[in-house]
Order: structure tokens, then C-alpha cells, then sequence
């Protein structure tokens, strides 16, 4: 912490020029983000100059600003781009970051090829739809190289505004209203939380860089003692973040917006915005304050634990699919925390393998309900899938799949996902932490099993109530509920077969991709 | 500098007092904008010039913009002329008097306000003593565009997507087909 921040490459200018830009090559490691925000536009003006009978076509422009975005990517992975800081330290196109990216961009890419099929039925066709995707895109990503303390704010920030708004995408929909509300209120407010630990963290250490934080904490003035404005700083951020990830106690919102909200954007939002904020979570507590670990380890536990208990427990009791996976996707985000609490470098390691299993099986349960879903309403009750398996069998297989997976059975990703991250927790000496996932992941068992039950359960004649793992069926509300479901077209099986292929392959040969995770090297800033 | 000074100062009091005197609430809010563009021109004698322009952009700017389109939507009408023994009167008037006697009495004890006076710990692209050599705007301006220049451009992307979704809700609902 020598020297004033930024006036180096002013010094390095020539005398007659004032300014110093950043250098071309800054933006090759930026060229993801770049290219998602430039489609974004491309999406914007072209919605404005083509009719009606043309809006098709941006589905498709959307689809191809993500793969473009997405060779890009690997490009850089493959390439060995260093991922050195750049932008003076606000943005790091490193492997972890990249990761990242690969499993928001995948994510996407499906909600992209899932999204006219479902539009249409509901007649939510709109162009602002396919912008404001893309702006979530760009800001996940940005979140996901973020290493300057602004930089995460506004990509946090940039991810959460336009969900705000597509979660009230059925105008026609109270419950959509309502939710968009909670979310954007509750958001604010956690967004407070997340800059007033920022203004401490930068009150203390002078900086706004990670990479600069963390060298203060290591060497600087701050190193080796436990300084109050700092704690204080590091637990507000650890809320907002929290409450991004949607770990209890700070989840309230969680259920009611992925309820309210429409199904695809349920999908959507569910499994990248955790991606992209898990991500932040990892690199700023994992490395940057990595010093202060044994300051932060138990608080972060302790929200693990609480996530694991109260989603699993608070899931058993629904009735309404969307909200069961909202629970569900409580207790998967303590999970994940587990990794944050173990550190580097083997938490953070199993961390993102239970990430890149939670982008296949999340994204594919979610994902059948909105091809399901049906003119009228989201596929969101238990009467609509009541004997799905002879109607479309293979989408209550695929289901079945997924929810195995979710519950963390032998051969699918959940399971390595969460063995990985109980052995990290028990090498690290944290068993505790590991048993507490064990258990909880028996008492999830029960509701994931319930809705593969129901579907596997032959539906009464007319009128005949059926029972079914404590719930009974009324007849008249079962055939309303199936009358509503759609069988979806052969590209959208095929896209959802995609994904339990994944789900089986990591759960297969989980080697293929944790060779990938273990030559990543964080990088701090 | 002094008569500057005068003059700045004479006209920010003047619009003051046009704030309180002023019958309709138009003008209130009108002599409100003369006072704050008064100020930034002392702010400007202080050697604070972003202090400056934030006041004349985002004050005399934006807020009033709001308070002038609040006012002209509601278009409430004339205000009943002041009593001086009235008790907001008092109170505002004891409220005025306090401030002045507690910053007469500060500046008297020798509290003098310079741009590095204070933070002396301050660390980073803002130090005191940067700021004294280069000028604050233009230090500002410098790391906006360099340290700063990617945060910079996010923003401006944030409120492109604000503005497409307050677009997006704000449009009436669709038509029953």
C-alpha cells in the first residue's frame, strides 16, 4: 500500500498528454462482457425497427450473442489469457471467473431456446424480454471477474435490475407485481447493507481493490490483528451477499419471487444469479479476506447450517412446486456455502463442482416446468403432474432425474457435488458442517421423492380422490390442472435431455471436470 | 474575491428569504434555485469546484427539476401570508439564530476549513496532498478515466437497462386479444 493508486500510469505518459488510457489489451480480457452488452444493444435497436412479424428473429440474435460470447470464453481458457487484473485492478478475466461464465452463458443459452415456445403461450412476447436477459448476462458476468469492490457493487446492481423487471413481465399477474416489489424493496435494502461494509472495508484499508485489500491485510498496517470497522465491514458484505444467494436467515424473498415470478425467469434467475454471486462470495471471502478467515468462518457456517435446516425442513411442507424448489434452492445455497466456510483451496474447488451440478439439475427441473407449462398458468401444482409418467414419460424420467440428482443420490452431479464438499469440511476439520449436510440432505430425501411419486402414480377415474404421500387429489382439480399442461416440442426434449445427460456425466465422471476446477488459481486482484 | 463574495452571498440571502416570503409555491421553489446557484459560486471561492458543480447539477438540477414538476402536477394554490408570532415562525427564526451564534463561535476559535485541514490519514487516489497539487475536478477527472474508467462504463450501461425497464413497466398493460 506505497505510492498513490492510478498516478503511476500517469507518470508513464508522455509529459505533454494529461491522461492515460487504459491500454487496448485491457479490453481482449473484457471481450465476453463486451460482446453480451454489444447484442444487448444490437437486441434494443433492432426491437425498435422491426415489426411484429420479425420479432422471431431476436431469440435467435439473443442465442448467437451467447454462444459468440461463449467461444469467446473458452477462447481465453484455452488460450492461457493470464487473467491478471486489468482496468487497474477492477476486473479479472482468470479461470474462476471463466468458470463462472461457462455456467451462466450454458444457463442462458437454454432459458434462451426455451423462451419463444413459452412466451407465446403466456403472450409475454416482448423485445424488452431478450434485452433485459442479456443485461442480467452482462452483469453476472462482470460480477463473476469483479476484483474491485465498485466494480461488484455495480455488477450486482446491473444482474439485479433487469430481473427486478422481468419478474414482473405478466403485467396482467398480481402475483408478479407483487413479487417484483419484494425483490426490488428487499434488493435495495440489501444492496445498503452490501455498500455500507464497502465504505468500511475502503475506511480501513484505502482501497477498492481486492488484490490492494488483501495486500493491506497481509503486509500493511492491518496484518496479524483484528481491527472492529474491519469485522463490521466484512459482515455487511457477507449479508448482502447472503441475501443475493438467497441464504437463510436472509432468504425471505426467495419463495415468493420465484413463485410470483414467471417460470422461465424462475429458471433463469435461480441458477445464474447464484452462480455469478456464489463467484463474488468465493473470491472476495475465500482470498481476499482470506486472512481473516478464522474471524469469518463460523459466522459463514452458521449460515450454512441455518440455510440447510430451515430450507430443507420449510420445503416439506409445500404445496406448490415453485415454491418447493424455492426452498430447495435455499438449502442448495447452503451447500454451496459450505465451500465458502472450508476456503481455499479446497472449498472453493468443491464449491464451484456443486455450482456446475446445481447449473444441470436445477436449470433442468425448472426448466421442465416451464416447457410444461401450459396457455393459462405455470405448471406449479402437484395435480398437474399427478401420472405424468404415462403421459410424457420421458419428461417425468428427466424429472426424476433432476430431483434425484438435487437430493444428492449415487450416480448423478448432486452426489459428487455434495461429497466433495463434505470431504473438504472434514479435512478441514469442520465435521460438524458435514454432518449437518448429511443429514439435511436425508430430509430433503422426502419432498424430492414426493413429486417423483406423484408422477409415478396413475391418476383415479372421474371424480376419485387419490393419495398420494399425505396429499389427496381431487379429481376435478386434477383434470383442470393436466388440461393446462402442453406436451413441449421435440427441440425443447431434446435441450432438457441435454441436461440430464450433464447431470449423469458429472455424477459419472466427475473427473472430466474437476481436472478442469483444479488448475484454477484465483486471483485476488 | 471579496466582492464576489458580497455579491454571491447577498444573492443566496436574498433567495432565501424569497423561499420563505414567497407566496405561491412556484416561487418558492424558483428562489430556491437562485440560492443554491448562489452557493455553488461560493463553493467555487472555497476552491471546492466538484462540491460546485454536484450543487448546480444535481441540486439546482435535478432535485428542483422534481420539486418544479411536483409542484405543477399538484398546482396547489396560494400560500396565507406569515404571521410573525406564529409558532413555526418562532421556531424557525430560535432554529436560524442557534446555527448562526454555534458557526460564529467556531470560526472565532480559530476552525478554519481547507481542502486538506483534516483527513490526514487519507490514503489512495484522493489524498489531500494529490488533490492540492492537481486540483480537485481535475483529479477527479483523471481517475474517472483511468483507475475508474471501467466502473465508469458499467454505470452508464446500468442506467441504459434502468431506463429499458422503467420503459417496459411504465407502458400500459397489453390489449385483450
Amino acid at each position: 500500500m506505497t505510492g498513490p493508486l492510478g498516478m503511476a500510469a500517469l507518470v508513464a505518459a508522455p509529459p505533454w498528454y494529461p491522461l492515460h488510457f487504459a491500454p487496448a489489451s485491457n479490453l481482449v480480457e473484457f471481450l465476453p462482457e463486451l460482446v453480451v452488452a454489444a447484442g444487448m444493444v444490437a437486441v434494443l435497436v433492432t426491437d425498435l425497427f422491426v415489426g411484429p412479424t420479425h420479432r422471431r428473429r431476436l431469440p435467435l440474435l439473443t442465442g448467437l450473442t451467447l454462444l459468440a460470447a461463449l467461444l469467446i470464453a473458452v477462447g481465453e481458457w484455452v488460450g492461457h489469457v493470464p487473467g491478471r487484473p486489468v482496468f487497474d485492478g477492477a476486473f479479472a478475466a482468470d479461470r474462476f471467473g471463466l468458470f463462472a461464465d461457462f455456467l451462466i452463458l450454458l444457463v442462458a443459452l437454454a432459458v434462451t431456446a426455451l423462451s419463444p415456445a413459452y412466451l407465446q403461450r403466456r403472450g409475454l412476447e416482448s423485445g424488452e424480454y431478450y434485452v433485459l436477459l442479456l443485461a442480467a448476462v452482462t452483469g453476472m458476468m462482470v460480477l463473476s471477474g469483479a476484483t474491485s469492490l465498485i466494480v461488484v457493487f455495480l455488477g450486482i446492481e446491473l444482474l439485479s435490475i433487469p430481473l427486478y423487471v422481468l419478474c414482473a413481465l405478466n403485467r396482467d399477474d398480481a402475483l408478479g407485481q407483487e413479487a417484483a416489489i419484494k425483490y426490488l424493496l428487499l434488493g435495495g435494502f440489501a444492496s445498503a447493507f452490501l455498500v455500507y461494509g464497502m465504505a468500511l472495508v475502503y475506511g480501513e484499508t484505502g482501497a477498492t481493490q481486492l488484490g490492494r485489500i488483501h495486500q493491506v491485510l497481509l503486509h500493511g498496517s492491518l496484518a496479524g490483528r483484528t481491527d472492529p470497522m474491519l469485522l463490521a465491514g466484512i459482515a455487511l458484505i457477507g449479508v448482502g451477499l447472503s441475501f443475493k444467494v438467497s441464504a437463510a436467515p436472509f432468504h425471505w424473498w426467495t419463495p415468493d419471487v420465484y413463485q410470483g415470478a414467471p417460470v422461465l425467469v424462475t429458471t433463469f434467475m435461480s441458477v445464474a444469479t447464484k452462480v455469478a454471486a456464489f463467484a463474488a462470495f468465493l473470491r472476495i471471502f475465500s482470498v481476499t479476506f482470506g486472512t481473516a478467515q478464522s474471524d469469518w468462518a463460523v459466522p459463514v457456517a452458521l449460515v450454512a447450517i441455518a440455510s440447510m435446516v430451515f430450507g430443507n425442513v420449510v420445503a416439506l411442507g409445500q404445496r406448490s412446486l415453485k415454491r418447493m424448489l424455492a426452498y430447495s434452492g435455499i438449502a442448495q445455497a447452503g451447500y454451496v456455502l459450505i465451500g465458502v466456510a472450508v476456503g481455499q483451496p479446497d472449498g472453493t474447488a468443491a464449491s464451484l463442482y456443486y455450482l456446475a451440478a446445481y447449473a444441470a439439475m436445477n436449470t433442468g427441473a425448472f426448466g421442465i416446468l416451464t416447457a410444461l407449462s401450459g396457455r393459462g398458468e405455470d405448471c406449479d401444482d402437484y395435480e398437474g403432474i399427478l401420472g405424468l409418467a404415462r403421459r410424457q414419460p420421458l419428461l417425468a424420467a428427466l424429472m426424476a432425474l433432476f430431483l434425484l440428482s438435487l437430493a444428492g443420490f449415487p450416480l448423478t452431479a448432486g452426489f459428487f457435488g455434495k461429497l466433495f464438499l463434505f470431504s473438504a469440511a472434514i479435512h478441514d476439520g469442520e465435521v460438524p458442517l458435514a454432518v449437518w449436510g448429511v443429514l439435511t440432505s436425508a430430509v430433503s430425501l422426502f419432498y424430492y421423492l414426493r413429486v417423483i411419486l406423484t408422477m409415478f402414480t396413475e391418476p383415479g377415474g372421474a371424480g376419485e380422490p387419490v393419495q398420494v404421500a399425505g396429499m389427496t387429489f381431487e379429481g376435478g382439480a386434477v383434470a383442470r390442472a393436466q388440461l393446462a399442461l402442453v406436451r413441449p416440442a421435440l427441440g425443447t426434449r431434446a435441450l432438457l435431455t441435454l441436461f440430464a445427460a450433464a447431470t449423469l456425466v458429472l455424477g459419472l465422471f466427475p473427473a472430466l471436470v474437476d481436472s478442469l476446477i483444479q488448475g484454477i488459481h484465483v486471483v485476488a486482484g | 474575491m471579496t466582492a464576489l463574495f458580497g455579491v454571491a452571498a447577498g444573492i443566496a440571502f436574498l433567495g432565501a428569504l424569497g423561499v420563505v416570503l414567497a407566496r405561491r409555491t412556484l416561487y418558492s421553489a424558483l428562489s430556491l434555485i437562485v440560492n443554491m446557484m448562489a452557493l455553488a459560486v461560493l463553493f467555487l471561492l472555497l476552491d471546492a469546484q466538484f462540491l460546485a458543480a454536484v450543487q448546480v447539477i444535481v441540486y439546482a438540477g435535478a432535485v428542483m427539476v422534481l420539486f418544479v414538476f411536483i409542484i405543477a402536477l399538484l398546482s396547489p394554490g396560494a400560500q396565507e401570508r406569515l404571521r410573525p408570532l406564529e409558532l413555526r415562525v418562532v421556531v424557525g427564526a430560535a432554529a436560524a439564530v442557534l446555527f448562526t451564534v454555534v458557526v460564529v463561535r467556531l470560526t472565532l476559535n480559530g476552525i478554519t476549513v481547507t481542502a486538506s485541514g483534516h483527513f490526514h490519514g487519507v490514503i489512495g487516489p484522493f489524498a489531500p496532498a494529490l488533490v492540492d497539487r492537481h486540483g480537485q475536478v481535475q483529479t477527479l477527472g483523471e481517475q474517472l478515466f483511468t483507475t475508474y474508467l471501467l466502473p465508469f462504463e458499467i454505470t452508464s450501461l446500468l442506467l441504459l437497462v434502468a431506463a429499458v425497464g422503467a420503459v417496459h413497466l411504465a407502458r400500459s398493460r397489453r390489449p385483450e386479444p
